[in-house]
This record gives C-alpha cells, sequence and structure tokens, in this order.
C-alpha cells in the first residue's frame, strides 16, 4: 500500500520540459530517496506534490495521496493538508525560518492552523516537539529568534514545525547539505527515529549518494528530468543497470580508497609557525603549524567555522595574520615582493559563480594577470597562451570569447584554475574548489587536479569538508576544529588510527 | 555573449522602452538642433505683437469684447448717461480695428509671449537649457556620488568615516535651503551655476547606493581572485568592481536627469535658476501667473505640455533601463 504514487508527472517552464514522465510509489512507513545532480528535476518533482511550484509551471500527470489526485485538488483542500497530510523540510534552514518571529510561534502557526488548539494546549505541544527534536532546554528555545540558533538547531526546529501535526509523508529536500557532517549525522539519525516513531513515509531528496544507502529503502535515479532506474537500494547500488548510475556510483569519492603516491623526499617548501588571525578580538585561527613539501599534497579538514579558510587566505596573503610566520622557500613570505610572493603561490576558490568576474571574458579573465605581471610580450601572445591554458584544463579555444554565464559550474571552475595556472604557480591552494559541484564533475576536476600536479610538481594546500574528497588527493591531513590544528599525520595513519577524538567522530559522521 | 548586449536585446523586447527612448531621443535631437543653432536661434526676436494668441485657438478678438463689454456696461447704467461713453466708444473701435490688424499680421503658431517672441521658439530653447543642466547636472553627481561611494565602500574605515560624515552634512541641511545657500554663493546666474548648485548638492543618494553595492562587492570572491593575480586596488575598485555595480549607476544617472530637469524648472521658476538672457521652462512658468489673470493661457501650457512629455518619457525610460539590467534577470 503506498502513501503517494506518481504516476507520468511532466513539468515544464516555458520552454525548458524540467520534469518528463516520471512516476514512483512511497509505500507507507518507507522512505524513498530521490537522487539526481543539479538540473536532474528532483526538487521541482518534490514541489509539484505540494502544489508549490511557480504559476508558470505547466503540470500534467497524477500525484495520488490518500487515494486523491493532489495536481486536480483546489488550493484550500491543497492548503488543508500542507503541514497536516504532508509537509516538507527545505534545504537552507536560516532562509526557511522567518527572521522576525521566534521559534517557538512559527512552530506553533501549523498547530493553531489545523489542530484549533487553545494557547496553553499550543505552548505544551511545542515544547513536547522541540524536545522530541532533541533541542537542549527546550523552554529557552522557545522565545529565540532564528538568528540565535546554529545551523543543526535551526533544522531541528524546522522538523519539529514540519511533523508538529503529525503528517503521513515527510518530504525532505536536501535537509543536511548545508549542515556540518557531524550535524547532518544528528540530524538523519533524528529524521529515522521520529519516523519509526510516527510511523510516517519519508521523500528523501539528496544528491548525495552515500546518505541514500544509509537512510532509504528504495532509490529512485533522476537525470534532466527523467528517471534512469529505480529499485530497492541494495539492489540498485549492488547491481546498477543504468550506466548513468554506474558512473555516479563510481564517481564518489570514497573513503577507503588508497592513492599511490611519490614517495620520493621533497625540500620543504612553505612553513608556517603559529600563524594566527583574530578579527576584532575573536580569535579565527591560534597558531597553526605546518610543513609543505615541493610537489606534495597537504590536505586540510575542518567543518564550518574551524578558521581552514582563514588560514588559506593567509597563506595567499589576502589576509595578513596577526601572529605567527610564514616562510617561503626559508624566505620570510611577508618581506617578499607582493606581485613575486603572488606569481608563485596562487588559489582556487570555493564558489564557481561568484570567483569569476561576469563582466569579463574569458579571455580578459586569463590575459589579465599575465597583463600584470608582464608575462607574454604582447596581447597575441597572452591569447595564444590563455588557449594553451583551456586546452590543458580541457576547455575548446572559442571559449575565450565567451562570458562566465555561458558556462556549467564545472566549466567555471576549469577556467578558474586556469587563471591560477596562468602565472605558473608553484603553491595553488584549493578552497573548497570542488565542493560546489556535482560528484561526476567533482571527480573529473579532481583528476585533472592530479594529473596537473604530476605533470608540473606543483604544491596544493586543499582546503575542504569532505574527508574523502580529502583523503584521494592528499599525502599529509591536518584537522582543525575552533581556530586550532587538533591532529596532523600522514593520510593512511589519520584515515586508519585517528588520535584526537573530534577526528575520531568526523570519521564516523562520514556517510558511507 | 557580453551582459550589455544582453541587456540591450532586453531593452529592445520592451514596447515601453522603446517608445519612451523614441521620444527622449526626440527631445535630444531637439535640444541639439537648439544648441547648434539650427532652429530657436531667434528666440528672442520680436516677431509678433504682445500677447498674441496661437493660431489655432479661437480666443475672442479685441473688437468682440469691447462689444460685449459695451453690452454689458448699457445694461447696468440705468438711463444714466455716461459723459465720456461716446468717445470712449469711438477709442475702442479704432484700438481695436489697430490691434485686429496687427494681431492677424503677427500671429504665431503657438502665441507670442509678454514681448511678442515666439512661445514655441521658447519651449524649444528651454527645452535645450532643460537638457543640458539635466545631463550635465546629473553626470556631476553621478560622478561624485560615484568616486565617493566607491572609495568609502571599498576602502572603509576612516575614509568611509570621511565620505559618510561629509554625506551626513549635505543631507542633515534641507535640500531647498542648501540649494539656495549655494545659489546665493555662487552669485552669477546662468547654467553653469546652476549644474554647479545641482550637481554639487545632489550626489549623496547616489553615492549612498553606490558605497553599499562597493561594500558587498569589495568582499566577493572575484575581488579576492583579482587580488590574488596581483591587481592593484585602483585596478580592483574601477576595472573589476565598478563594470559589476555600473547598473545601479546608469540607472541613478538617469533618474537624475529628470530629478534635475524638474529641480531647474523649481530654481528657476523662484527665480535663483538661469538669468532673463536666456529661457527655461522654469522661467516660461514664472511668467504665467499674471498672464493667467488675463486668460493667456499657451505660455504655461507650451511649459508644461514639454515639461510634463520629457519628465514622463525619461521616467518610463529609466523603469525599462533598470529592468534591462537587472542582474536577477541575468
Amino acid at each position: 500500500m503506498s502513501v503517494l504514487s506518481v504516476r507520468d508527472l511532466h513539468v515544464a517552464f516555458k520552454e525548458t520540459r524540467a520534469v518528463r514522465g516520471v512516476s514512483f510509489d512511497v509505500p507507507e512507513h518507507g522512505t524513498v530517496a530521490l537522487v539526481g545532480e543539479s538540473g536532474s528535476g528532483k526538487s521541482v518533482t518534490a514541489l509539484s506534490i505540494l502544489g508549490l511550484l511557480p504559476s508558470n509551471a505547466k503540470v500534467s500527470g497524477q500525484v495520488r495521496f490518500d487515494g486523491k489526485d493532489l495536481l486536480q485538488a483546489s488550493r484550500r483542500e491543497l492548503r488543508a493538508l500542507r503541514g497536516a497530510g504532508i509537509s516538507m523540510v527545505f534545504q537552507e534552514p536560516m532562509t526557511s525560518l522567518n527572521p522576525v518571529f521566534t521559534i517557538g510561534f512559527q512552530i506553533g502557526e501549523a498547530l493553531r492552523e489545523h489542530l484549533a488548539l487553545g494557547r496553553r494546549q499550543v505552548r505544551a505541544r511545542v515544547l513536547e516537539l522541540l524536545g522530541e527534536v532533541g533541542l537542549a532546554d527546550p523552554a529557552a528555545k522557545l522565545e529565540r529568534y532564528p538568528f540565535q540558533l546554529s545551523g543543526g538547531e535551526q533544522q531541528r526546529a524546522m522538523i519539529a514545525m514540519a511533523v508538529a501535526c503529525e503528517p503521513k509523508l515527510l518530504i525532505a529536500d536536501e535537509p543536511t547539505s548545508a549542515l556540518d557532517v557531524t550535524v547532518q549525522k544528528q540530524i538523519l539519525d533524528l529524521i529515522a527515529a521520529l519516523q519509526a516513531r510516527r510511523r510516517m513515509a519519508v521523500l528523501f531528496i539528496t544528491h548525495d549518494l552515500a546518505l541514500v544507502s544509509q537512510i532509504a529503502e528504495r532509490v529512485v535515479v533522476m537525470r534532466q528530468g527523467e528517471i534512469r532506474e529505480q529499485g530497492p537500494v541494495k539492489e540498485v547500488f549492488g547491481t546498477p543497470r543504468d550506466q548513468y548510475t554506474r558512473m555516479l556510483l563510481e564517481a564518489r569519492p570514497r573513503i577507503d580508497a588508497i592513492r599511490t603516491r611519490r614517495r620520493e623526499a621533497a625540500p620543504v617548501m612553505l612553513e608556517a609557525r603559529g600563524l594566527a588571525k583574530s578579527f576584532d578580538g575573536v580569535a579565527a585561527v591560534k597558531g597553526a603549524s605546518f610543513s609543505l613539501a615541493r610537489g606534495r599534497t597537504l590536505g586540510l579538514v575542518g567543518e564550518s567555522g574551524s578558521g581552514k579558510t582563514t588560514l588559506g587566505l593567509m597563506v595567499t596573503r589576502l589576509h595578513a595574520p596577526s601572529a605567527g610566520e610564514l616562510r617561503f622557500h626559508g624566505e620570510d613570505a611577508g618581506a617578499m615582493p607582493r606581485l613575486a610572493f603572488k606569481r608563485r603561490v596562487q588559489i582556487v576558490f570555493q564558489n564557481p559563480y561568484a570567483s569569476l568576474n561576469p563582466r569579463f571574458s574569458v579571455g580578459a579573465t586569463l590575459t589579465e594577470p599575465m597583463r600584470l605581471h608582464g608575462i607574454g610580450a604582447d596581447e597575441g601572445e597572452r591569447r595564444a597562451l590563455a588557449t594553451a591554458l583551456l586546452a590543458k584544463v580541457g576547455l575548446p579555444a572559442d571559449a575565450l570569447f565567451k562570458y562566465p554565464h555561458e558556462f556549467s559550474g564545472g566549466q567555471r571552475q576549469r577556467i578558474a584554475i586556469a587563471r591560477a595556472l596562468t602565472l605558473g604557480p608553484e603553491l595553488l591552494i584549493c578552497d573548497e574548489a570542488v565542493s560546489a559541484l556535482d560528484v561526476s564533475i567533482q571527480a573529473q576536476l579532481l583528476n585533472l587536479l592530479r594529473e596537473l600536479q604530476d605533470e608540473t610538481a606543483m604544491s596544493y594546500l586543499f582546503i575542504s569538508h569532505d574527508l574523502a574528497v580529502v583523503k584521494s588527493m592528499a599525502d599529509e591531513v591536518m584537522v582543525m576544529k575552533d581556530g586550532e590544528v587538533v591532529e596532523m599525520a600522514s593520510a593512511e595513519e589519520i584515515y586508519a588510527e585517528p588520535k584526537h577524538p573530534y577526528t575520531r567522530t568526523l570519521l564516523a559522521s562520514i556517510p558511507r | 555573449m557580453n551582459l550589455w548586449l544582453l541587456a540591450w536585446q532586453r531593452f529592445l523586447r520592451d514596447p515601453v522602452g522603446v517608445a519612451s527612448a523614441t521620444v527622449v531621443l526626440a527631445f535630444v535631437a531637439v535640444a541639439l538642433a537648439s544648441a547648434f543653432g539650427w532652429v530657436a536661434g531667434d528666440w528672442a526676436s520680436e516677431v509678433a505683437v504682445s500677447y498674441a494668441p496661437p493660431r489655432f485657438a479661437k480666443v475672442q478678438r479685441a473688437e468682440e469684447r469691447a462689444q460685449e463689454e459695451s453690452k454689458a456696461s448699457a445694461q447696468s447704467d440705468f438711463g444714466i448717461v455716461d459723459p465720456i461713453g461716446k468717445e470712449l466708444a469711438e477709442a475702442r473701435a479704432s484700438l481695436s480695428e489697430s490691434l485686429k490688424d496687427e494681431a492677424r499680421a503677427g500671429a504665431v503658431l503657438f502665441g507670442a509671449d509678454k514681448w511678442g517672441r515666439d512661445v514655441l521658439k521658447k519651449a524649444v530653447k528651454g527645452t535645450e537649457t532643460s537638457l543640458v543642466v539635466g545631463f550635465a547636472a546629473a553626470a556631476l553627481a553621478t560622478l561624485l556620488g560615484t568616486l565617493f561611494g566607491a572609495f568609502a565602500g571599498y576602502y572603509g574605515r576612516w575614509v568611509d568615516d570621511f565620505f559618510n560624515w561629509l554625506y551626513s552634512v549635505f543631507t542633515s541641511i534641507p535640500y531647498l535651503l542648501l540649494v539656495l545657500a549655494v545659489a546665493a554663493v555662487l552669485g552669477q546666474k546662468g547654467i553653469v551655476t546652476v549644474v554647479l548648485i545641482l550637481g554639487l548638492t545632489g550626489w549623496t543618494g547616489i553615492f549612498r547606493l553606490v558605497r553599499a553595492e562597493y561594500l558587498k562587492h569589495r568582499v566577493r570572491e572575484y575581488v579576492l581572485a583579482a587580488d590574488s593575480v596581483g591587481a592593484s586596488d585602483l585596478r580592483r575598485m574601477f576595472a573589476h568592481i565598478l563594470p559589476n555595480v555600473s547598473h545601479v549607476v546608469l540607472v541613478q544617472l538617469s533618474l537624475h536627469v529628470v530629478l534635475f530637469i524638474k529641480s531647474e524648472v523649481i530654481l528657476s521658476f523662484l527665480g535663483f535658476g538661469v538669468g532673463v538672457d536666456t529661457v527655461s521652462w522654469g522661467s516660461m512658468l514664472a511668467e504665467a501667473p499674471s498672464e493667467l489673470i488675463l486668460g493667456m493661457w499657451w505660455q504655461i501650457a507650451a511649459a508644461t505640455i514639454a515639461m510634463a512629455l520629457a519628465v514622463t518619457a525619461f521616467s518610463l525610460f529609466t523603469d525599462a533601463v533598470r529592468d534591462a539590467l537587472d542582474p536577477r534577470l541575468q
């Protein structure tokens, strides 16, 4: 018996057909995962179930919930259903909570709306719910505003709101993608516990395949608006029939993978001693010491707020350290001429949509650093160099005349890498350089970075929150927490026998 | 494809935008033709009698008016004989005869003012004055506002404090009072003075917006990336950030043209604007009150229609530009 059944669902926006003939079922008390990369139509599918799509969307097909076709339902019927029959948890807890109302008020809203409870009853019920979703000191949290809670606490409040009226189906749209891995584990455990206790069905939407095997019984793999494969998780993951599913499974970085590494000794290139930075008295990095050899990769792992990005920016001299010392080939990096230093140390940022100037053509983006550093005799030569670099990162020559908005996220990140390479740096800092990308694209870029390293003997400082990605790249790994380096060891060691309790928690939280 | 080209294509798809742009261009063409003396160069010469009515209007001729008046007076004299009534009637008749001839001989299409100058030519000359003042003052204000905003927003700290202090000083004085004070200090009347008055006092709104944009953009990753390849501060400010906030600057420029056209009218109306040797819509309006009492509406009508058309077209054009440049659409 299925609580939700979707049949031949089509959704179109103007000329784009976002969802094309999708059919699947969510069994009662079961969990179904809807998996796909960006643009696969998974979120659009979820929104069309609740009738939450913008008015310019054309929807056809059938969405049956409890025997009723939701696509034919009136606005009133849908309103009565939302929250009470089906409810939803979104990706960004910060933006899906209303910043000007207290948590208690917002959770109580659904109760007042659907159950017609009195004030005292609502308050008692909200307190109960907050306790149920594991918020410490619920009585105090009741009066808090969203910004006074951490990301994990916000998501717990969202979940409390979603389950307040005991819905039969919970739709969770990437509920943990914005959260740190340790918090992600807690939220997943919470959803699983709530599901068992309340016997509700869950439709879990995610891009993360590793999560799927942990939480769902059935999986639906989507790509470009179509279902590529669906079935029980064990079957689909064990013996994938579809080529795309296979590719996805192979592309995901695995924590148990081992990279063959160069073992010969290499001279130390970068050395940091007690590097620290504080902003207005708040310490972001509290004394980090490490060294990095030529042609090697140092992985830097930590959750949001651990100070890893600040450390990366200090190494690039984009932030001046408050204390400590940075030596580059034995020389004081702070005393080196600005341009000379930048030529040797480059950085690739996390968000390829933000790190390229939208008003610059790719050609202008790539020739600017050369012009600033006097590389290439004239514009023609610089263009030729830029074209060669584009080829190196796997982009066609005509990309030179295009603008960033004409490229996908992965292609943009290739452009950002090409820009960093224009100066022929010895050290490249990759600050979450692949975190914003889909797994298949991520794998391609990681391969590109490895090839470039083999070719040029560049050193990498590889910053990421994703331990599996770091493992696949790094020779040595440094773990940061609250501005401090808590552990540093070779990649094998840190994954095989983590010494610090925080490292152990991190490793245990990784979905596999 | 270039983002400017995309914005241009979006603009062309907006019928209101294209229509208003056509009207704006027509005004610019008129102003240019006037500036080069191709039209309305002789606006100051006396081409008709004083207050000659527009040719198309059915304005009562003086002779008829005199007749009506004499009829009215005949009814209300209760039989008392007016001792000079006869002479007066004769004088009136001969006067109206000559007036009629003159009026017909010198009639101009849209009527004439007190000194017999063509109202249409005055309106055309006024268009030149208004657009020159509007564009030049808006350019000056936008330049100041953008420069100050860029420095304040980009550098922050004491630079920001200084410009904010300046901003507060300027905005704490009531606008009209400030304008009048600057007008009094500059003394000399004329177009350059009006441009300086409006430009030097009008940069504050643009400053506030541009500063906010720079605050937002200076920490964006593309600016950090420019820093990491070695771009200097000035290069980051003006080669990298400026093109990305230029839509704000352009819309403000366009808005301020409208604002300053209106301000110039007000200033000239109050007598702080252009001198008597030139004409603006404002000075035309300033002459209007005494004329309206006498039923001579053509001067105020000409100035009002020209101004309303220009301001409306420019406002619609600004809206269309804003829509076309909106970065959310890109």
